[in-house]
């Protein structure tokens, strides 16, 4: 006798397959008549499980009965039978011969929905174009992020990439599809790329609504590009990042930002949210999860903390709901100071990007009061709302920023600029910047790199000069037009401490209305002395935001911009099974 | 059956009572005719609060039915049952029999406030506690030979506006009277949420999930109403601004529905067909959810109140509207709660008062029922048919 994997939705069983697999239709008054699959299997402990995971498949198979959850069912010895389904009934039952061996066995009624050939899936999303906001925003992207791998999206729309830690890159929408009645195809060992998850203390991918965690600090929700999970360094929560490619070249991998999320709260004052009493799923979908953090709030009454995601996104949604008024605040749990920007200056986003070239992002469709030194937001009512993003590894736009193998695609003027292994911010080279002594300015012009006319670019670079600066160093960009005449420079000189590395930005620079080209320009002015020796490393240029409505091949979907703009379009989704 | 109430209607409720109920307490109320059952979570506890239930209990309604007698299996008595209508009989029944308007009670350029205590029962059967002053205009009619309810209903309407701005009635359990803007009687901010998928509770919010049955007819509906007012009488019109519907050449429809209402005063005949108007001018649409939350009826839901609801697969949904409810944003319609019918569970208690205001604590002889409550809502400028 041989036992067979099966698995259906987020769980993996184990079915026994002596007992044949009856299929039956039922005629009766249903139209269009039931088919139902009846499947029984065992879990067990030692064998296939342990003895806590058996908790956990036991409230699992019956919270997919009593949600009637759609679910793609993956067969391992009648692949014949893989289609979707939904559960239609369940019953188990666990036998515990004092501890020594713990039984689950279950049986599961499946109703047939279809294959993948025959069955298209139809995502209903509710809405307006902009969710209700105290800044006036004109203006959103409504993400749409069905699984990876889905086919013949209608209505279709230009793809973009998130890297994701599933495997496949998550394409997401923000133009064209995505509207109500929304169809696609997607194979059943697709579905669940991208997909939103809980996951317990064990790991274990939860399905349904009916269970408790067994660690109410144990947990992981996530999407695979966002997740979070409780603090651990004396912080609330930590939200996750999958970077791909991060910009220090290393794996793919999980960057963590610690946050804090407080409450001003009676006598008690500032109040830590974590500690919660309860943890709660409101909705377990494969295309949006949604938990319920409770936390008491002695004297005061409770507070609810929500935190919504949505599969191909980016960013994690806070929404803390009590029975009283109170200032709430969510802040980077160590510092990091961030500048505002977007749509009304409704997002905050770190000044400067992390190790992994990723900055983070928060911002709230409310008023609210900023900490930029700190990197938070907060308001005060009985009710809060914010999200938690990252811009991920936004491309640089010129050539050869780091130096690593020479200063190709540089010009220098007023003085040399060479690659120098002295020091270096990152990697082992930088560029070392050395004036002639009698130039009023010494610079570097990059190639002429293409942009777009009225979007947003923030130019940076970390410098080390010999000498405090005290003005005219910083990093300007030249414009230039379609046949590469120069229009204007946008400079952004400040100043710089000697004998260390100083980050250098140039916050937000708009290209003008008839700009095509750009050169990113490290500069140092005040005819600097010839032993005002610079050294120069990461110096870039990246765009910001592009003007909404005016999506081209180079948007990416993913500047703090984007993310606000998807924060403004957030609509609700719900997937159906449609046949063809 | 438990209790249906109705919004600015009679309502009705019933209970069953055990087969083995005393015989002294079935005496009392076969002998109770016009007597109150009061409804209470929990057993009421009718010898400490005496008449105070009836302004704190959850349903209080009035004895015209009751069925005794029977067999049941095995040799026993069968089951009884009472029932009746709500407090609003007091006002007047379902055939309007009432303490009947047998003088003529004349308005003259009278506003709302001192109209309707004019209107209420001589007899004293029902009492003013709330009159609206922020009712606007002043009416001119005359009303007799009509019940109080018929009366106060006629003027509700007559001065009334749309949405909000509706005038309404309705008799509480103590037999008194409020009266006003829908704004003032019940809460325009809703406190439920009726949804599909999700049920629980948010801090200012409750979601109810259940079978949500949307009606949608348009049997009644009306492009031109008139209105025969008076004895001679004088004919009042009232048109739509545009008919969105055709007949089969592509001509605009054309529905006239003629009301003949010789109580109404020839001065109101044009007021009169722009209400009659204003009633069947859309698509009626009636929404029926059906929940098995345990008292839903309580402060959260009442009838006359506004509810969200929100369910796509039946087109309901208003992207002007937002309320973040469970980790979702939602966008639902509000409407109003015209109808509730809840079961007696377990857990109710019923006490009877007698004509003397003597109470008798029936909680331990209930039949408790079982099934879902059922919520009827439309839209805020709209009534059900026949109420």
């Amino acid at each position: 006798m041989a036992y067979s994997p099966i698995k259906i939705g987020r769980r993996q069983l184990t079915e026994l397959p002596q007992n044949a697999a009856v299929e039956t239709v039922s005629q009766g008054s249903q139209q269009p008549p039931q088919r139902l699959l009846r499947i029984v299997g065992q879990e067990g402990f030692p064998v296939n499980a342990t003895q806590a995971s058996l908790a956990a498949i036991h409230d699992d198979i019956q919270g997919l009965a009593s949600g009637y959850y759609l679910v793609p069912v993956t067969f391992g010895d009648k692949s014949d039978r893989n289609g979707y389904y939904r559960v239609y009934a369940a019953q188990n039952s666990e036998q515990d011969w004092n501890g020594e061996t713990v039984g689950d066995g279950w049986q599961i009624d499946l109703e047939r929905v279809g294959t993948d050939q025959e069955i298209d899936f139809e995502s209903r999303v509710t809405g307006p174009a902009i969710v209700s906001n105290s800044f006036g925003w004109v203006a959103s992207e409504g993400l749409f992020s069905p699984p990876a791998g889905t086919y013949a999206l209608n209505p279709g729309g230009t793809a973009l990439p998130r890297p994701c830690a599933d495997g496949p890159d998550q394409l997401f929408y923000i133009d064209g599809a995505g509207g109500d009645g929304t169809r696609w195809g997607c194979s059943v060992g697709n579905y669940g790329n991208g997909r939103c998850r809980f996951l317990d203390d064990q790991g274990i991918e939860r399905s349904g609504l009916n269970f408790a965690p067994a660690n109410l600090t144990s947990w992981t929700l996530g999407n695979g590009l966002v997740q979070i999970v409780p603090g651990t360094a004396g912080n609330t929560l930590t939200v996750q990042h999958w970077t791909g490619a991060p910009a220090a070249g290393g794996a793919p991998s999980w960057q963590s930002k610690n946050w804090d999320l407080t409450g001003t709260i009676g006598i008690v004052g500032v109040t830590n949210l974590a500690g919660w009493s309860s943890v709660n799923l409101l909705r377990n979908d494969y295309e949006m999860v949604a938990m319920r953090l409770v936390r008491d709030a002695p004297g005061a009454g409770r507070v609810l903390i929500d935190l919504t995601l949505r599969r191909g996104s980016r960013f994690v949604e806070v929404y803390v709901n009590a029975d009283f008024a109170a200032t709430w605040k969510l802040v980077k749990h160590f510092a990091e100071p961030g500048t505002l920007g977007g749509l009304g200056s409704a997002a905050l986003t770190a000044t400067v990007e992390d190790s992994a070239g990723s900055q983070y992002t928060i911002g709230s469709a409310h008023t609210f009061t900023a900490d930029t030194a700190n990197g938070g937001i907060s308001a005060t009512g009985k009710t809060f709302d914010a999200y938690i993003g990252a811009v991920v590894s936004v491309p640089v736009l010129n050539a050869n920023p780091d130096f690593e193998t020479n200063v190709a695609n540089w010009t220098p003027t007023g003085g040399t600029f060479a690659q120098s292994n002295t020091r270096a911010h990152k990697g082992s080279f930088s560029a070392l910047m050395t004036p002639n002594g009698v130039a009023t300015q010494v610079f570097a012009e990059s190639e002429q790199i293409p942009v777009v006319a009225n979007a947003s670019y923030q130019a940076s670079a970390w410098v080390w000069p010999t000498s405090t600066v005290t003005s005219n160093i910083g990093v300007s960009v030249n414009w230039y037009d379609a046949t590469h005449t120069y229009i204007s420079t946008t400079t952004g000189t400040t100043s710089a401490t000697g004998g260390q590395w100083n980050f250098l930005t140039s916050h937000l620079y708009t290209a003008p209305v008839n700009a095509a080209y750009a050169e990113v320009i490290p500069v140092i002015g005040g005819t600097p002395a010839a032993g005002q020796l610079v050294w120069w490393d990461e110096v870039k240029l990246r765009a910001y935001a592009y003007p909404f409505g005016s999506l081209t091949p180079a948007q990416s979907g993913n500047l703090s911009t984007d993310l606000l703009g998807q924060y403004a379009g957030r609509r609700s989704e719900y997937v159906q099974p449609v046949r063809r | 059956m438990g209790v249906s109430e109705v919004t600015m209607g009679l309502g009705q409720w019933s209970l069953q009572l055990r087969a083995d109920t005393p015989q002294s307490v079935i005496d009392q109320l076969s002998g109770g005719w016009f007597g109150h059952i009061a409804i209470t979570m929990g057993r009421p506890g009718p010898t400490l609060l005496g008449d105070g239930l009836l302004s704190t209990s959850r349903y209080v309604g009035v004895i015209t039915r009751l069925t005794l007698g029977g067999s049941g299996t095995g040799g026993t008595s069968a089951p009884k049952s009472i029932g009746g209508p709500g407090m609003a009989f007091w006002l007047g029944d379902a055939e309007d029999k009432g303490d009947v308007l047998e003088t003529a009670v004349n308005l003259t350029a009278q506003p709302f406030a001192s109209i309707i205590p004019l209107l209420l029962p001589s007899s004293g059967a029902v009492t003013a506690n709330f009159i609206s002053t922020s009712v606007p205009g002043t009416l001119t009619q005359s009303y007799r030979w009509v019940s109080p309810r018929s009366a106060i209903s006629s003027v509700c309407s007559l001065m009334g506006g749309s949405g909000v701005n509706a005038v309404e009635w309705r008799v509480n359990g103590d037999a008194t009277l409020d009266a006003g803007l829908v704004s003032e009687l019940y809460s325009t901010a809703p406190q439920v949420a009726i949804v599909r998928r999700s049920s629980g509770a948010d801090p200012a919010m409750r979601a109810l999930r259940g079978t949500i049955q949307n009606a949608v007819d348009v049997d009644d509906y009306t492009t031109r109403s008139i209105v025969l007012a008076g004895s001679t009488p004088t004919v009042g019109s009232a048109d739509l601004a545009t008919v969105p519907y055709n007949d089969l050449h592509g001509n605009a429809l054309k529905l006239t529905r003629v009301d003949t209402q010789p109580s109404t005063a020839a001065g109101n005949a044009t007021a009169a067909a722009g209400v009659n108007l204003a009633l069947y001018n859309a698509p009626r649409n009636a929404v029926q959810l059906s929940t098995d939350e345990f008292d839903i009826k309580g402060t959260t839901l009442r009838a006359g109140g506004y509810v969200w609801v929100q369910d796509p697969d039946s087109g309901l949904v208003d992207i002007t509207q937002e309320i973040h409810l469970r980790g979702e944003i939602l966008n639902p319609v509000l409407l109003r709660c015209i109808q509730l019918d809840w079961p007696l569970l377990r857990g109710h208690g019923a006490a009877y008062r007698d004509g003397g205001g003597n109470w008798t604590d029936l909680t331990d002889y209930l039949v408790p029922e079982s099934g879902p409550s059922t919520v009827w809502v439309g839209a805020t400028n709209r009534k059900l048919i026949g109420q």
